[in-house]
């Protein structure tokens, strides 16, 4: 039967990823996952940078002059020529020819959790009395490999409960793993206890659960054990270098985060990791992890808008435009998915306080990468960015865009819950059949 | 309310040795069937009065019924097993039975001093009174009132759960009837909140949750008639209407799409209204004489929108006819509760049955279809019946059950009946569920909460202020959402084995080592102490001999050290998380 016992590095990767692995294994696989990427065999992946709070749209992508409640800020040229978006994202502006803005979501959800869980979903949560997963679960469920070694879905920066690794009627293997500190990496990857010891508990452990499994022959006893081996195995990885990232120069990680953040940083809680979320997201991409949520908090700028807004957008930028550029330089970028969204959009109309509100009936969203039709614009919305005018995208319209990106069937079924066929995307969604790869 | 406390009480222990109150009428085993109730005359239900409490309390040791219906139950069963030469594993030991009644009943591991005085009573009745003495505990009724909880929260909302857990606790503990507890969760009245940020969903009545968790929240929303359809159907009626919201059910011609709106109608008449305190209250209107009820099949589904569809009781013939002020969702509940109802008696036992034993006798537990049989229609209709007449009395059920010497036999497979635990040749290995698995872990830990499933980084958002630990844990090891779990399957992943693996409090000396480690206890007896606090159970030789072998290898500079490590590993084990 089969036992733990100490292995070395090289079994261990080998079990985990397949022929690719050795010492150095990093670079190697990073390497050949662009290989893969540009012949079309390997799946694709996506990151996605969810807006907590719901950012404005007026103040960021969707500028509005000239009208009462226009924004503060000077709107610039970007790459693609009569695409303008906010002074403050200069960087990603020098990207547009890998954007595609979508300036017409209506959603019409304009509470921050109810909002979460439809874009997370494209489902009103509760709806068919199925609950529903969350995208990163059902793109893992999707695009995962069953012997990849690494979480399959990786949320970095939880900020609180209502989180998005919910898997919904997915199995539990789809989950998120959660990352609420980036310094530790995976949690609980570290032994409590010795290296050493810990070995020889899990031999001991081996021995008891193997005679167990011998008197009660129980298929659970087989999973609880290949769960315990994959756990270990997991522990002693080398793919978990992909999660330190003291391995990037202090160059790199500057460049991401370039604003130093203080420990006590006022409100910073959720924005100050963004940019080091950013480069992580890039490093499991690029060892194949198919789904990175990262978070960036400080959008719901019910008082002072403006100032809000500027800051939240200055810890966005140069991560954001790292991370493309960084997929770019790695020929990764194709196949990678960025997507930015938040729950909703903000009011045109600017609050006693100086701030908007939520607003859910218009606002707006980009894709970047995932081999898109890209340096374009989507829809519009009226003067004061209150209405849609042209193209309206909804969120399960959203949602299938994203999935027929990414190579997955919007019309498929799964099984849900009590043996019953849902459909992933609701059945009234139509992908934005202008942005999807040629 | 009158709550029993323990065994110890005086007032139980006096009905106890009073024996069971007589019932009259009931008969021998195996019953005869008996012609159906006649049907009660439709009249209008004063909410006050439609849950009349009953209380049943009753001892298998001093009722022989229960002991007469497991022994049918089991002349059932053996038939089955002889027509098809199975060959049935042996009686559990003490210690299997034990542990596994534990869990069963009150949701947790057992002390090990309980572990010990078990293992060596000499009493021939032990393991009767041992079930009786489980269902007189609290933890009884809040053990089933924590898995209805999570039942009714199929949408797994963030709601209270204490409240509701008292209140369906006190009634299960009291042992009063199943229909009068249903009727209660369907008719309930309340002010509640919805859900707003850093809040979670609550009603000023616990019972109420039920209906709450059902309503939509929104202008010009309330109870959901659909999701109520859907959800006391599938609850209650263990019947699979909710694909039948959308269109004809695919895989059974029983339920079609006008059944499904039929039974929604009679949630039609309820809407939110402003309630005391700013909350929100349901208000029903009343039906008038001669007005047919209909409700318009709306846009969410997907055939036959805007099509008009009458009141309809399942299977009735006709259409509703209401008469003058009836409240439809009392009419409803009155005619899902009554004795004659085909489906509810049934639902109840089939859940009890899947409880006990990981399957029920129909399978997915709530799909009772005439296509879709029980696997022993004889044990089906008899439990039915005699559940019926005990005046739906839970405890009587599980007793029932319990006494079975298929319940009761042991989980490891002879050579050749392997796979046929499902004709119950042997028990079936059940995984804890995650609420089980933290009070276990709790009980073979001594430690008062495990902190484990919450983030690392402290937060001042709602984890820690609004959820409790095993809140927490339980979220963190549950399988999907939204369906219940498969109770044979270990749906841990590789997250939760490294929680398990790594966690610092399951490591380090927990309350249970330091205790052994400062006692004058040899390590033999260490390690025995350990065994029965983890596993319920004494040491085998061999298995004495590996653990003490492995210390001898590690050479721990501490006994608080080397105990940790073994308890560890028994906690770690696979053995640990099962119930076997």
């Amino acid at each position: 039967m089969p036992r733990i016992t100490r292995r070395d590095l090289f079994r261990l990767s080998a079990a985990g990823v397949g022929a690719a692995s050795a010492s150095g294994w990093l670079s190697v696989l990073a390497g050949h996952a662009a290989e893969q990427a540009a012949q079309g065999r390997r799946h694709k992946s996506c990151i996605l940078l969810y807006m907590l709070g719901g950012p404005s749209h007026i103040d960021t992508f969707d500028l509005k002059h000239d009208v009462e409640t226009a924004t503060e800020f000077q709107s610039i040229a970007t790459s693609v020529p009569g695409i303008r978006i906010s002074e403050h994202l200069p960087r990603v502006a020098r990207l547009m020819q890998h954007a595609a803005v979508i300036r017409s979501m209506n959603t019409v959800e304009a509470d921050h959790d109810r909002g979460r869980y439809l874009m997370h979903t494209g489902y009103q949560r509760g709806s068919g009395g199925v609950p529903w997963p969350s995208m990163g679960s059902l793109v893992a469920s999707e695009l995962g490999q069953p012997g990849f070694l690494l979480p399959n879905f990786v949320v970095c920066n939880l900020t609180d409960r209502l989180d998005p690794a919910f898997t919904g009627y997915l199995p539990p293997q789809h989950r998120g793993l959660i990352l609420p500190n980036l310094d530790g990496g995976i949690q609980d990857v570290r032994p409590a206890v010795a290296q050493d010891d810990l070995d020889d508990r899990l031999d001991l452990l081996s021995q008891l659960d193997d005679a167990f499994r011998g008197r009660y022959r129980a298929p659970s006893t087989a999973a609880h054990q290949s769960n315990y081996r994959r756990a270990a195995d997991l522990m002693r990885a080398e793919q978990l270098r992909a999660f330190d990232l003291s391995l990037e120069t202090a160059a790199t990680r500057s460049r991401y985060s370039p604003r130093p953040f203080g420990a006590n940083d006022a409100g910073s809680n959720g924005i100050r990791d963004f940019g080091r979320g950013c480069l992580l997201a890039r490093r499991l991409v690029e060892v194949g992890v198919p789904f990175v949520e990262v978070v960036l908090n400080g959008w719901d700028t019910h008082a002072n808008n403006a100032a809000g807004t500027r800051r939240v957008s200055e810890v966005l930028d140069p991560a954001w435009a790292s991370l493309i550029e960084d997929l770019r330089d790695r020929r990764l970028l194709d196949s990678t998915l960025v997507i930015w969204m938040g729950e909703f959009g903000r009011t045109p109309r600017i609050n006693p306080q100086g701030g908007r509100d939520h607003f859910g009936r218009a606002w707006s969203t980009v894709l970047m990468g995932g081999g898109i039709r890209a340096g374009q614009v989507i829809g519009r919305t009226d003067r004061l960015g209150a209405t849609v005018e042209e193209r309206p995208v909804t969120a399960p319209d959203f949602m299938a865009t994203v999935c027929e990106i990414l190579g997955i069937d919007s019309t498929k079924t799964n099984t849900g819950p009590g043996g019953r066929t849902v459909r992933l995307v609701n059945r009234d969604a139509r992908p934005i059949r202008e942005v999807l790869p040629a | 309310m009158q709550v029993w406390a323990d065994k110890d009480d005086p007032v139980l222990a006096a009905r106890i040795s009073a024996g069971a109150p007589k019932k009259t009428g009931r008969p021998a085993v195996p019953p005869e069937v008996k012609p159906a109730p006649k049907v009660e005359p439709k009249k209008p239900i004063e909410p006050a009065k439609i849950a009349p409490p009953r209380i049943n309390p009753q001892s298998a040791l001093r009722n022989p019924q229960s002991i007469k219906v497991a022994k049918a139950i089991d002349l059932d069963i053996q038939r089955v097993l002889d027509a098809e030469r199975i060959c049935p594993s042996d009686r559990a030991d003490d210690a299997e039975f034990l542990r596994r009644v534990y869990i069963d009943l009150v949701g947790k591991i057992p002390p090990p001093e309980k572990v010990i005085a078990f293992l060596d009573s000499k009493d021939a009745d032990k393991r009767v009174k041992l079930i009786d003495e489980l269902l007189a505990t609290n933890d009884y009724g809040r053990h089933f009132a924590d898995i209805w909880c999570d039942r009714i929260n199929i949408k797994d909302m963030p709601i209270y759960r204490e409240p509701f857990i008292d209140w369906l606790a006190d009634g299960l503990n009291q042992g009063r009837g199943w229909d009068a507890i249903v009727q209660d969760l369907m008719t309930a009245e309340g002010t509640f909140n919805f859900i707003t940020r850093g809040k979670r969903l609550a009603s000023n009545d616990p019972k109420a949750l039920f209906v709450l968790l059902n309503t939509e929240e929104g202008m010009g929303k309330g109870p959901n008639p659909a999701w109520l359809a859907a959800e006391s159907g599938r609850l209650f009626l263990g019947v699979q209407l909710q694909c039948a919201e959308c269109h004809n059910h695919p895989f059974s011609k029983e339920w079609k799409q006008t059944d499904f709106w039929g039974l929604a109608a009679f949630f039609s008449q309820l809407r939110s209204v402003k309630g005391m305190q700013g909350g929100l209250a349901w208000n029903e209107t009343p039906t008038s004489a001669g007005k047919p009820l209909n409700i318009v099949i709306p846009a969410t589904a997907l055939k036959n929108i805007g099509k008009s569809v009458p009141a309809r009781l399942l299977q009735d013939a006709k259409d509703y006819e209401p008469g003058d002020q009836q409240l439809l969702r009392h009419e409803l509940t009155r005619w899902m509760t009554s004795a004659n109802n085909p489906y509810f008696a049934k639902a109840a036992v089939n859940r009890t049955w899947a409880h006990l034993f990981g399957q029920g006798l129909v399978n997915p537990v709530d799909d009772l279809r005439a296509d879709n049989p029980a696997s022993h229609p004889a044990i089906m209709e008899m439990l039915e019946r005699e559940f019926k007449e005990s005046g739906f009395d839970l405890k009587y059920l599980i007793r029932c059950i319990c006494l079975t010497d298929a319940y009761q036999r042991t989980s490891q497979p002879l050579k050749g009946n392997e796979e046929h635990h499902v004709k119950y040749s042997h028990m079936a290995v059940k995984v804890m569920s995650p609420g089980v698995f933290y009070d276990s872990l709790k009980m073979a830990t001594g430690l008062s909460e495990l902190k484990i499933g919450l983030p690392e980084r402290k937060t001042k958002l709602t984890v820690i202020t609004l959820f409790t630990p095993r809140e927490v844990f339980v979220d963190f090891f549950r399988a999907s959402q939204g369906e219940e779990a498969n109770p044979l399957e270990n749906t841990h992943g590789i997250p939760q084995s490294l929680k398990l693996m790594n966690a610092a409090q399951l490591s380090a000396a927990s309350p249970v080592v330091q205790r052994l480690a400062s006692s004058s206890l040899s390590r033999e007896q260490a390690i025995e102490q350990l065994y029965l606090t983890a596993m319920a159970r004494r040491p085998s030789s061999s298995e004495a001999k590996l653990i003490g072998d492995f210390l001898d290898r590690r050479k721990y500079a501490t006994p608080s050290q080397a105990y940790s490590a073994v308890l560890w590993t028994l906690i770690n084990s696979a053995e640990f998380v099962s119930n076997h």
